[in-house]
Formats: C-alpha cells, sequence, structure tokens
C-alpha cells in the first residue's frame, strides 16, 4: 500500500531533487490558476502529461485520464451553458449550445484540471514516500508531525489486514452480510466497524508504550539520522528549478 | 555500574470498568535479579511475566492505568518513581508481539529511531546502523515494510534495535518462541557475551538456555517464586508437559467417528491461486475427507497453504478448479456455495477479538441464537448453559476487557452455539493453557463435529488428532512427504 | 487550560499517546476512507465511509485529535487511490469538519460536568464516588456537530470545485457530498455508542 503510489526509475523526474520538485509543484499549481491564454494552458498541460512517461513508465501514464473520465465528460457537458455571450458557434432550433466565450472557458478548465491533476501524479510517483516527508521537514515540518506522518503508513496496513479478518470473523458467525446496498450495507457493517475500531483504540496504549519505551519525550534534542542531501546538487537543481518557476510566471507579463 | 533489579513488596491490580472483576496480578511480592546474570522467569499464559516486564520498564501503570505500589529498583533508581523515556539506556524489552513494538514503515528506520532519542551523532549511528543489521541479517531488508516480514524476521529487527541501543538490563518476553534454531543460538550467546542482566520470560521450558540460567523463577498466585529449576518447573505445571499429557488428561476418545459414514465435507482435486501478488503460490489438494468427531490436523511452516485451505472451507474463498461438497447431503461432486459453506465450517480465529463487538459476555452468545429465530427467553438459557460449559461464569462481564483466557473460551463458546458440522481452530492453543485448550477441544468433539487443528507444534498434533494433513509449498498430503 | 485538566485522564495526555492515538486513528480514517465506497459523486468517484471515522474520532477523542486524524487520513486516502490533487483541498475541508464537530461535543460535555459539579456541592449528602462515567451525548450535540460539518464540508468542496472544474461540474457532486456527511454523522455516532458499551475506556479518551 505504501509503494503504491511510488514508481521506482532513475530518470531525470526521479532523481532531480525532491525539495525542488515540491517547490516547482506548487509554482506549477499557482500558475494554472493565473489568467493565462488557453493555448499556453494547454502547453503546460501537455508538458505535465509527456512527463507522466519517464516519472510512471508507458503503461501507467495515461491512468489518471480513465480515473478523470467521468468528471472531464462532465465538465465538457456542465460548463458551457453557463456562457451565452460572444460568437455563437453551435445551435440546436433558437437553443444556443455552444459559443466562443464557453468554448474557451471550457479549455481553460480541462487544461487547468488536467494539469493539476498531472503534477501531483508525477511527483508522488517519482519521489518516494520517506523522501516526501524528509523533504516537507526541510521546509520546517515540525518532528511530531513528520513520525504522526511515518507511523500512520505503518499503522495502514495494519488496520486493513484487521478490518478483512474482522469482517471474515462476523461473515462466519453470521452478523455481517456482504453484498447489500444503501442503508442496510451500512447498518450490517455496524458489528464489522465495531470490532475493528475496538481493536484498533485498544492497541493505542501498548503502542504508546513502544513509542514511550523508544525514548520520545526526553528533553535531549533528538537528532536525525536520514537527511536529504545537500552540498553542489541541491543548489544546482534548486538555481534550475527557479528559472523554471519563473518562465511559468513569465507568460503573464507577455499578455498585458 | 550495578544494575541488578530488585522488586520489594510489589502490588499490581487492573483497573476496574463498570461490569469487570477486580484482577490483581501481583500481591506483596519481592524477588531480586543480580546483576550482569542470565534470569529465566517461568510463568503460565497470563501469570503476568509481560506486565512483570512492562513494570520494570516503566511502562505500566503509567498507559493501562491499575493500582501500584512498592517498589521495583533498577540499581538504586526506583522506576515506579521514573518515566518510560528516561530508561531507554537503563533497560530495554523485547515485546512477545512484534506487531505491537514496531513503529517505523521502514526497518532502518526502526534501528535508528531509539539511537536519535539518544541524541547520538550520525556517524556513530551508522556504525551502529550497519553492525546489527549485519550481525541480524538484515542488510537486505533494510528498506522493507517491517509489516511485510515474517514473525522469525520480526523478532530479528527488533533484536537489532535491542542492541544498538545496549541498555544495562535486557527483557526477553517469549523471544525464543518464533525464532529458528540457528538464531535461538545465536542470541543466547550474544545476550551472555553482553554481560549485562538478561531476563528471559517464557512459558514453555526451553533447554537450550539451561547451562546459561543464573536463577530460576516462576510467576503463581501473584507471587514471584525464585529457586531450584526443578521446583520451579514444578510449580510451571505438570500438565504443561507434553509426556505426561497423554494419560493423565480427560483424553479425547478417538473411536467417536466411524468411517462408515459419510464425510461431512470433501474436497476433490482441489488448485487455488491468489489473483493478485503472490502469484507464485498454487495450493493442491487431491482428497481430503473431513468425518463428524474426527480430528484433523493441519500441519506445515508458514506460507505452506494451511490457512489457504481453511479459508477455501469456510467458503471464504472460491478455488479455481476441483471442488468442496457435502457427501451427506447425496451431492455429487459440485461445488458448494460460499453461503452454505460459511454455515457449515467455523472457524476460531488465533486472535479471538475479531467477532467481539457487544457488550456483555450474554449479548455475544445470544446474538447468533436470537439471529437465528430463537426467542430470547430460550436463548438466554442456552447461553448461560453454554457460558457455564465453557468457565464463563459471569454473564455481564465486557468482553473487550476480560482476560486472554477469557477471550479464547467465549470465542469458543460463540461458534459452539453456532452449532456448525466441521470447525477450523487456527492456533488455537497460543496463550492459553494446554489443559483448557484439550477441555475445549473435547467439547466440539462431544458434540459429534469435524475439528481440523491447525498447528505448528508436531508433537501436539500427533497427540491430539487422528490423520495429519502434511503442508509443502502449497502442497497438502496425508502423512509425511 | 483549568478546564483541560476535567477532560482526559492521565495516560490521555502524555505526548507518546497523544502522537500514537493520532497516528492509529489517521491510519483508521484513511482505510474507512478507501476500503468502502459507494460511486455516486463523480468529483470524487464514491460516497466512503470517512466521514464515519471522523465523526467517530470527533465525538470520542476531542477535536485536537479530529483535527489532524481527518484532514490527514483523508489527504493520505486521496494520495493513495490517484486523487492527490485533492489531497491539500481535503486536508483543509475535513480537518476543519473534525475540528469543529469535536469542538461542538467538548463544549456540551464542559457544561455537562460544570452543572453535575454543581449539584453535587449543593447537594452533598452522599459521599461522593469517583465517578469516571460523565461522557454522554446528547441528540441536539450531535445535530449540530453534524450540520456544522455538513456545511464546512459541502461549501468549501464547492468552493474549491468551482475554481479546479467549474461551477457545473462542481455543483452535481454537492449531493454526494451531503449524502456522505449525513451517513458519516449517524455512522459516526451509532459507532461511538456501540464502541463505548463494548468497551468503556474509550470513555476515558476525550480530551
Amino acid at each position: 500500500m505504501i509503494e503504491s503510489s511510488y514508481h521506482p526509475g532513475k530518470t531525470f523526474v526521479h532523481t532531480f531533487d525532491p525539495r525542488a520538485k515540491l517547490f516547482l509543484l506548487i509554482v506549477y499549481t499557482t500558475a494554472m490558476f493565473l489568467p493565462f491564454q488557453i493555448e499556453i494552458l494547454a502547453v503546460y498541460a501537455a508538458v505535465m502529461i509527456i512527463l507522466a512517461f519517464p516519472a510512471a513508465g508507458i503503461r501507467d501514464a495515461f491512468s489518471p485520464l480513465k480515473v478523470l473520465l467521468p468528471l472531464i465528460i462532465l465538465i465538457i457537458i456542465l460548463t458551457p451553458p453557463f456562457f451565452r455571450e460572444g460568437e455563437v458557434l453551435i445551435t440546436y432550433n433558437t437553443w444556443i449550445i455552444l459559443t466562443d466565450s464557453g468554448l474557451i472557458r471550457t479549455c481553460v478548465l480541462l487544461s487547468r484540471f488536467i494539469g493539476i491533476t498531472y503534477v501531483f501524479f508525477v511527483f508522488f510517483r517519482a519521489t518516494p514516500l520517506n523522501q516526501v516527508v524528509l523533504t516537507l521537514r526541510w521546509y520546517g515540518l515540525p518532528i511530531k508531525a513528520a513520525l504522526i506522518i511515518s507511523m500512520t503508513f505503518r499503522f495502514i496496513p495494519n488496520v486493513t489486514s484487521t478490518y478483512h479478518r474482522v469482517s471474515d470473523a462476523h461473515k462466519l458467525r453470521g452478523s455481517f452480510q456482504s453484498g447489500m446496498w444503501g442503508w442496510s450495507r451500512l447498518k450490517g457493517l455496524v458489528p464489522v466497524l465495531t470490532s475493528v475500531l475496538i481493536q484498533t483504540v485498544k492497541s493505542i496504549p501498548v503502542m504508546s508504550m513502544s513509542l514511550e519505551h523508544r525514548g520520545f519525550g526526553r528533553t535531549i534534542r533528538r537528532t536525525s539520522y536520514q537527511r536529504l542531501r545537500g552540498g553542489r546538487k541541491l543548489f544546482t537543481h534548486l538555481t534550475f528549478s527557479i528559472i523554471i518557476a519563473l518562465m511559468l510566471i513569465a507568460p503573464i507579463f507577455l499578455v498585458r | 555500574m550495578n544494575t541488578s533489579v530488585t522488586l520489594k513488596n510489589l502490588y499490581f491490580s487492573f483497573p476496574i470498568y463498570d461490569q469487570s472483576a477486580k484482577r490483581v496480578l501481583f500481591e506483596n511480592t519481592s524477588a531480586v535479579f543480580q546483576h550482569g546474570m542470565v534470569h529465566a522467569v517461568y510463568g503460565r499464559p497470563e501469570a503476568g511475566k509481560t506486565t512483570l516486564g512492562r513494570i520494570m520498564a516503566g511502562l505500566v501503570p503509567a498507559f493501562t492505568g491499575g493500582t501500584i505500589s512498592g517498589s521495583v529498583l533498577l540499581g538504586k533508581e526506583d522506576v515506579l518513581k521514573t518515566k518510560g523515556y528516561d530508561l531507554l539506556e537503563h533497560i530495554g524489552m523485547v515485546f512477545q508481539d512484534p506487531d505491537e513494538q514496531i513503529l517505523m514503515p521502514f526497518v532502518e528506520d526502526e534501528i535508528v529511531f531509539p539511537l536519535e532519542s539518544l541524541g547520538m551523532n550520525r556517524p556513530k549511528i551508522h556504525e551502529r546502523l550497519e553492525e546489527e543489521l549485519a550481525f541480524w541479517d538484515l542488510e537486505e531488508l533494510r528498506s522493507v515494510n517491517p509489516g511485510n516480514l515474517s514473525g522469525g524476521e520480526k523478532k530479528r529487527v527488533l533484536l537489532a534495535v535491542l542492541c544498538a541501543i545496549n541498555p544495562s538490563v535486557w527483557v526477553l518476553d517469549e523471544t525464543f518462541e518464533e525464532l529458528d534454531e540457528q538464531w535461538r543460538e545465536t542470541l543466547i550467546q550474544r545476550a551472555v557475551a553482553s554481560g549485562k542482566t538478561i531476563i528471559i520470560l517464557a512459558s514453555k521450558h526451553i533447554e537450550l538456555f539451561d547451562i546459561y540460567v543464573a536463577t530460576w523463577s516462576v510467576i503463581t498466585e501473584n507471587q514471584i517464586f525464585q529457586g531450584s529449576k526443578d521446583h520451579v518447573l514444578q510449580l510451571l505445571g505438570d500438565n504443561w508437559e507434553y509426556k505426561k499429557l497423554h494419560p493423565s488428561m480427560p483424553y479425547i476418545s478417538h473411536s467417536v467417528y466411524n468411517t462408515m459414514e459419510l464425510p461431512v465435507l470433501s474436497v476433490r482435486n482441489l488448485s487455488y491461486t491468489y489473483p493478485e501478488g503472490n502469484s507464485d503460490f498454487t495450493l493442491f489438494v487431491d482428497k481430503l475427507d473431513l468425518y463428524s468427531g474426527k480430528i484433523t490436523a493441519f500441519y506445515g511452516p508458514n506460507g505452506s497453504g494451511k490457512s489457504t485451505l481453511s479459508k477455501l472451507l469456510c467458503g471464504l474463498l472460491t478455488p479455481n478448479h476441483g471442488e468442496i461438497f457435502f457427501p451427506g447431503n447425496g451431492e455429487k461432486k459440485k461445488h458448494a456455495a460460499a453461503g452454505a459453506l460459511q454455515k457449515t465450517t467455523g472457524y476460531l480465529f488465533q486472535n479471538p477479538d475479531y467477532q467481539i463487538f457487544l457488550p456483555s459476555v450474554k449479548e455475544e452468545l445470544m446474538y447468533s441464537l436470537v439471529q437465528a429465530g430463537i426467542d430470547k427467553d430460550d436463548a438466554y438459557r442456552q447461553a448461560i448453559t453454554c457460558g457455564e460449559l465453557f468457565g464463563l461464569k459471569n454473564p455481564e462481564e465486557i468482553p473487550s476487557i476480560m482476560s486472554y483466557g477469557a477471550r479464547k473460551r467465549l470465542q469458543a463458546a460463540v461458534c459452539y452455539l453456532l452449532d456448525r458440522s466441521c470447525y477450523i481452530f487456527d492456533e488455537a492453543d497460543s496463550g492459553i493453557l494446554l489443559s483448557e485448550y484439550i477441555r475445549i477441544i473435547d467439547l466440539f468433539v462431544k458434540r459429534e463435529a469435524s475439528l481440523i487443528l491447525i498447528t505448528h507444534d508436531l508433537r501436539l498434533a500427533e497427540k491430539l488428532a487422528d490423520t495429519i494433513i502434511v503442508f509443502q509449498d502449497g502442497r497438502a498430503q496425508e502423512g509425511f512427504l | 487550560m483549568k478546564q483541560r485538566s476535567r477532560l482526559g485522564s492521565g495516560i490521555a495526555v502524555s505526548p507518546a499517546y497523544r502522537i500514537v492515538s493520532i497516528s492509529i486513528l489517521t491510519a483508521v480514517t484513511a482505510v474507512f476512507t478507501l476500503l468502502i465506497r459507494i460511486p455516486i459523486a463523480p468529483t470524487r468517484g464514491y460516497i466512503n465511509l470517512g466521514d464515519v471515522a471522523i465523526y467517530f474520532t470527533a465525538f470520542t477523542f476531542g477535536p485536537v485529535t479530529a483535527v489532524i486524524t481527518a484532514g490527514l487520513g483523508t489527504a493520505i486516502a486521496d494520495l493513495l487511490s490517484g486523487y492527490a490533487q485533492w489531497a491539500p483541498i481535503s486536508l483543509f475541508i475535513h480537518g476543519l469538519q473534525g475540528f469543529f464537530a469535536g469542538l461542538i461535543v467538548r463544549r456540551s460535555l464542559l457544561i455537562m460536568q460544570e452543572r453535575l459539579e454543581k449539584n453535587e456541592t449543593e447537594t452533598p449528602s452522599i459521599p461522593s464516588t469517583p465517578s469516571p462515567n460523565r461522557y454522554r451525548l446528547s441528540f441536539p450535540v450531535i445535530l449540530l456537530a453534524g450540520l456544522v460539518g455538513l456545511i464546512i464540508m459541502t461549501g468549501f468542496y464547492f468552493l474549491a470545485g468551482a475554481a479546479l472544474v467549474g461551477f457545473g461540474a462542481a455543483a452535481v457532486e454537492i449531493p454526494g457530498n451531503i449524502i456522505q456527511c449525513v451517513v458519516g454523522t449517524i455512522g459516526g455516532f451509532l459507532l461511538t455508542k456501540t464502541v463505548i458499551k463494548a468497551y468503556p475506556p474509550v470513555r476515558d479518551m476525550f480530551l
């Protein structure tokens, strides 16, 4: 489960410093909300889709589109009716279906949505989660928060297997029926979820013992062993990312 | 520095909630564990070994609640007045269940974490990390999620953590249980060579460390008794010894079943492969017949297919080929529906807590009866009778906070009331007295149910079962390979 | 600060306990969000039981725990299920939702406690037994907590959706979000009741 969002690789997208990557992710997302011309937004989105190939491999690169297809269709159907001004492009009897402003707006939304989806996709496919946490630490995330994230990823597989085993146990004692829908399904789940919650809540004191037993809470300052490498590589990559960031924002000055 | 552990007039009882009975664990007990020696502390399941270890580590009652008095001295320091985190370099414990102790999503981080707490600098951490990874043969697993490791590997990770911290007192809670022979040897050698105070908590006697042990203790009747080896093992209990098991126990009669009858459940030419993940594993079973009143043991290492076959028999999985069917119903070789199998086969999971969700023993027992349409008064009477049969005397008690043994018995009682014709006991002997385990099995055999015992323990399988099915790499065969 | 000391027992305030309970409940929230899905709302693709976990946490562990578990749990679930772009939005919106639901329950528990203490001082007839059993949820409180959560969640998701995918598509997901939140409130309340009955130590975990 932890590995499911990371795609191992040695491409430039993978080896680019994660701190620079996170910085670019934020700049890119912001840029997609700036009032750029549609052509520029479309190019940005296309670039991100291209980057998905080295980041995730050919087979996986289109998976976000597949997941988002219903929403993309919704945007295409539901955006144009809100725009009635401008040159009319398509009509049905007397009904205006598409105007040029509606078309542009739809394309802007599509590019923005696809671009942002892909920038997150590329980032998490090409950056292992422990590096993400270290990056956030570097940007000032408190150590306790980083610890919570790490431990959550440690517990997710446990809670998942508890859920599966509990529902098996309840199936066999007749207190859980699967395959129902709606309200009865939720009611049928109550015994299972109750057992799951008791099991997990019960484990809190024991795991707290373990954490305290590993010296968490001492007044002495913790050292940190795992660190992202600094030095010249970091400097070049950060410089490089600032240049890219400026280039991403630059069109705003060209338009006005 | 002298780091012997001294208990003086120790008293401890668990906290009380609503209907729960008062459980006293230690009462006015004293003991000394001398510095730099190996100490073996025995106790039957639930005698209080784990709690004793956690009291020494300053974790109980801080995180469990409960009442404590007396003193626990580590050298000259009273741990009852100290926080657990400040004892990091003084006492280290390896918990019995590794899943309750591992905190980090990577093996490497698990070892590094306590060293960071000590404020160690990076080169020193690096040195210790590499040293212990090499010693415990974990180098290839360093960036693996500990959740994906086997029981023995998890234990090695925790031992690597312990050795990296290298505290003055080592508490090993049933640590030898899941390790294989080679690593048991390695561990005891390392522990002895360390010159630290070693406290081994165990419920079974393992001859391996006999020659190193300086003092023998047993926890029994709220007291810690220290004495000679023979005396201690005698107090640990006769019925714990396998050799004395057979003749003296109220034992299961092996003549209940009759091969002239049709089997309850039959398996023919079965194969199963998991849809995703470990695709190289396939289970094959040519032929298996389960008769009522017969005890069948499933024996084999982890991952050999024991639980996969069990899940197939319960209808929790559906086979790719072959069939599981009921010959008794006159049905011929057609795979039974999952729903029908789920109503034929009962499953006692190793963990008794998976099915507990109601606020009293009574309600847990009545649940399935009421679901089956039996009226409340009748269900109540049946529940009370069944509860007494399984030694659950207080029907108002809250299941989730009963003792482990009582929860195991409740689980068995709930399954008993389901009245299935076939039952699977998954490692049901862990954590309870052997005599209690045998009593439970006996109750089910008297009901003429067909029993399957899943076990790692060949000696136990030989003693209890009529037939042993041996599992090896997904092949299941009667007798031995 | 004086108020805080009256809720939550000794264990509940130790730092290790705080961190572990947050981590475990975050994992629970993430698993509930990922595990059970009914495909309805197109923007997020499904109705999930994440809100059940959020309200359960808010009702039993209080606002301080719920603000993190709700936000982080749903964000991690988004991340793992391929909706990474929603993660920062979920972090913020569900965090607020959990926080306010917990805060409302906390207020009501404190008021109830004050009343109880007043009664005790007025009628000192029986030597007061230390009763930890002061945890009680009343129906109006649950309703209020659910309603506030509902407004926060649907409102902010609509705004975020409007910016990202346009008003039209964002409006489509409103009914789904409302159902999810209502199911979450009812489910969370039901589970709080059953869990506290079956495992009473939960009562002492509210902060």
